[in-house]
């Protein structure tokens, strides 16, 4: 999805592709007829009151306020007794999904609209809260926002045969494998809804930001895992997807909540944002090519040029990290890979080593930063000074097992000249003492698929008054064996912003894995950290290159466990899809 | 600061205990005054007037992080006995909030729902010249103790 050049679609466009729309979505499923026949006057806070007139299962005439009827095309569904209906208003780019609780008589409407964002694709939506005025006096209660489904996972499958894994570890934003779209290889993220309506009833959407636009919006039962909802936006061929579905799956785990014991999530803590103005539909969406623009090889070349910073004091997510290794100082050492190359190291200390290519003469100087894991595992990474594509190597080394497995990041990929690419490199270690194994080596694991750990970067704060601040913190999810998901906490230790690229997972011993995640289509970092699952740190080097030059830094972290899905057999090979 | 020849009248700021010090303050040996009851009165309204400023600089100050510690209870306003010029120590607790190098996407994200700052706070005493013109105080300069640590 990361790399699917998606039209920027006119709204002249969009118009076109709706008229289709006009009629109502489509449904594999049996549309419901709850409303046949039926008025509804729904009053909404702060919103427009909505006149719904049904005239059968299919077509509704709609007065928004003091404006004409209009006539429209709708599809409505049914879990137990909520009922969602959804439709758009003709010859224009925007519509209504409406769920009402038939038992409360309390309403959340979605306005959606397509133009409201300068991706046009995008679908905007305003959220309501309100209820069926049934004469008598308003209910005192509203639908909200929540945190109570927060940290929930599903594997859903659609009457329509489409197949999803939804996480939903932030209040912000949720995690979707497309287990059949897209092969189930990666996870992303999308800016997200989560509405209670009762204990065992929520409200979810999403907007595929920055990708297609599409919206994704659904009732869910998380005990019977059954939802009914639609889906509207053009896929990557801009085709329009305006459908209604039902579905069923599996409840795939819980991980952690961070929030305090009470806290139920029915405001976002937005930190010293809060006061920032909220225009129709606005909400925080991660927008990392925005910050992070795309450079040229040229630019890229340029900027290593000026500047390159190699393990700078004081970096943002090196707060926790332990100290610098003495192991490697006056060692000489030989790393043999299986792809064929070979290294030879010469460390003079504990911050500078040589290092040549394996038949080369030439030595090159680098500096070099070290880390002890376990006891006779070191992580050490350094610079390839002067490679074409400011090579660096961020390099696990087992001198108890003589093993070693280095990620090999080079800057530039064909779609930005400041995104890292990375290859695994398996080998041994060669050196005086040590015989290294013939046959055994590291491996790629997936044992690590479908956990949460949070990692703190920095120390915590407690002010005069007594209130603590926690230090730098975000949470990994280990959504697929080939990616990563991070998410950022906001004040109240809710998940907030969230992001995620492809990744892979080397095991170097029980409980000590190797793992790299390449922050793709955003700011380009290879981030490589080795997580050690006994002390519960990781230490690591992230590599990365800005129009302020290329730079290796550390990073170093204490880590908690977040909980797991359980979500590996969705994974398998053999599994047809 | 004030010099220790200079006649003066000494109170403790805090609001709970600023009035009967400063009624004790009043009545020190040495004070020249022709009208003990006048005397008493202008001070207590400069005394007030100071604290106003104190109050309004520290609201101000708030946005970027100062708050008053212990209710001002161990504050101290000195007014010259010609009361054009007074000083004072306030006892404060400076809150800094420094952004983070937004060199990497978790920082970044961080500040997007604003977080991503590292937060201090520091006990400190602000050191507060006034002088009054036209018949209105004024801080004439404000200094705290971490700038002279």
């Amino acid at each position: 999805m990361h790399r699917i050049p998606y039209t920027k679609l006119s709204p002249d466009q969009i118009l076109g592709k709706l008229v289709a729309a006009a009629n109502g979505p489509i449904s594999a499923s049996p549309l419901a007829d709850v409303f046949a026949g039926k008025s509804l006057r729904i009053v909404l806070d702060n919103g427009p009151v909505l006149n719904y007139r049904f005239t059968d299962g299919k077509r509704l005439s709609l007065t928004e306020g003091d404006a004409a009827a209009v006539q429209a095309g709708y599809g409505a569904l049914t879990l137990d007794r909520i009922a969602l209906f959804s439709h758009m208003v003709p010859k224009t780019q925007r519509g209504y999904t409406v769920i009402v609780d038939q038992d409360t008589n309390l309403v959340t409407a979605f306005e959606v609209w397509f133009s409201g964002y300068q991706d046009n694709r995008e679908v905007q939506r305003q959220v309501y809260y309100g209820y069926v005025d049934s004469g008598a006096a308003a209910p005192g209660t509203r639908h909200g926002i929540t945190n109570r489904i927060e940290g929930k996972g599903f594997y859903w499958k659609q009457d329509t045969g489409i197949e999803t894994l939804e996480f939903y570890p932030t209040v912000l934003y949720s995690n979707f494998v497309e287990l059949t779209r897209f092969g189930g290889e990666l996870s992303w993220c999308a800016p997200s809804d989560y509405i209670r309506i009762s204990d065992d009833k929520y409200v979810y959407s999403r907007v595929e930001a920055e990708f297609s636009g599409t919206m994704t919006l659904y009732v869910l039962d998380p005990n019977r895992v059954e939802q009914v909802g639609m889906r509207l936006g053009f896929d990557e061929s801009d085709t329009l997807e305006y459908y209604m579905f039902r579905g069923g799956g599996e409840w795939v785990g819980q991980i952690a909540q961070f929030e305090a014991f009470g806290d139920l999530g029915t405001t976002l803590a937005q930190g010293n944002r809060a006061a920032a103005a909220a225009g129709k539909g606005a909400r925080q969406v991660y927008r990392p090519m925005k910050t992070n623009p795309i450079m040229t090889r040229a630019q890229v070349d340029a900027a290593v040029k000026q500047n390159t910073t190699l393990f700078a004091p004081g970096g943002g997510m090196a707060g926790n990290r332990g100290p610098a290794s003495t192991f490697l100082a006056g060692k000489e050492l030989t790393l043999r890979y299986d792809n064929g190359q070979a290294f030879d190291y010469q460390f003079a200390d504990v911050g500078r080593l040589r290092w040549r290519r394996q038949g080369e003469t030439a030595w090159k100087d680098e500096r070099y930063e070290s880390f002890d894991s376990a006891p006779g595992v070191i992580m050490f990474g350094h610079l390839l000074s002067g490679a074409r594509d400011h090579d660096a190597f961020s390099i696990v080394a087992d001198f108890d097992h003589g093993l070693v497995t280095t990620l090999h990041g080079t800057m530039g990929t064909p779609y930005m000249g400041n995104e890292a690419a990375v290859k695994t490199m398996f080998g041994v270690v060669e050196m005086k003492g040590l015989t290294p194994p013939k046959y055994r080596r590291h491996h790629f694991t997936d044992e690590l698929v479908g956990r949460a750990m949070t990692w703190n970067y920095a120390p915590g704060s407690t002010s005069a008054n007594g209130a603590f601040a926690p230090g730098l913190t975000s949470m990994h999810l280990y959504s697929t064996p080939h990616s990563l998901s991070w998410i950022i906490f906001l004040g109240n230790g809710a998940g907030g912003l969230e992001w995620s690229g492809p990744a892979s997972y080397v095991k170097i011993r029980d409980e000590l894995y190797f793992a790299y995640w390449l922050e793709e289509a955003c700011n380009g970092t290879l981030g490589t950290i080795l997580i050690n699952m006994r002390t519960m740190r990781n230490c690591g080097i992230d590599y990365g290159a800005t129009p302020k030059g290329l730079r290796l830094s550390v990073v170093g972290a204490h880590a908690r466990h977040a909980g797991r899905f359980n979500t590996l057999k969705y994974f398998s090979v053999g599994r047809t899809v | 600061m004030t010099r220790k020849t200079r006649r003066s009248f000494i109170a403790v700021a805090g609001a709970a205990l600023s009035a009967p010090v400063a009624a004790a303050a009043a009545a020190l040996p040495g004070r020249i005054e022709s009208d003990p009851t006048k005397a008493r009165l202008e001070h207590l309204e400069d005394l007030n007037e100071i604290r106003a400023l104190n109050h309004a600089y520290l609201i101000e100050r708030s946005m970027s992080g100062v708050s008053p510690a212990d209710f001002g209870e161990h504050d101290v306003i000195e007014i010259a006995e010609d009361r054009q010029t007074a000083t004072a120590r306030l006892h404060v607790i400076v809150h800094t909030e420094t952004a983070l190098d937004p060199d990497c996407t978790l920082v970044e994200m961080a500040q997007a729902q604003g977080e991503g700052v590292v937060r201090t706070t520091v006990p400190a005493v602000l050191e507060n010249t006034y002088v009054r013109r036209g018949g209105t105080w004024k801080i004439l300069w404000t200094r705290d103790s971490r700038a002279l640590a």
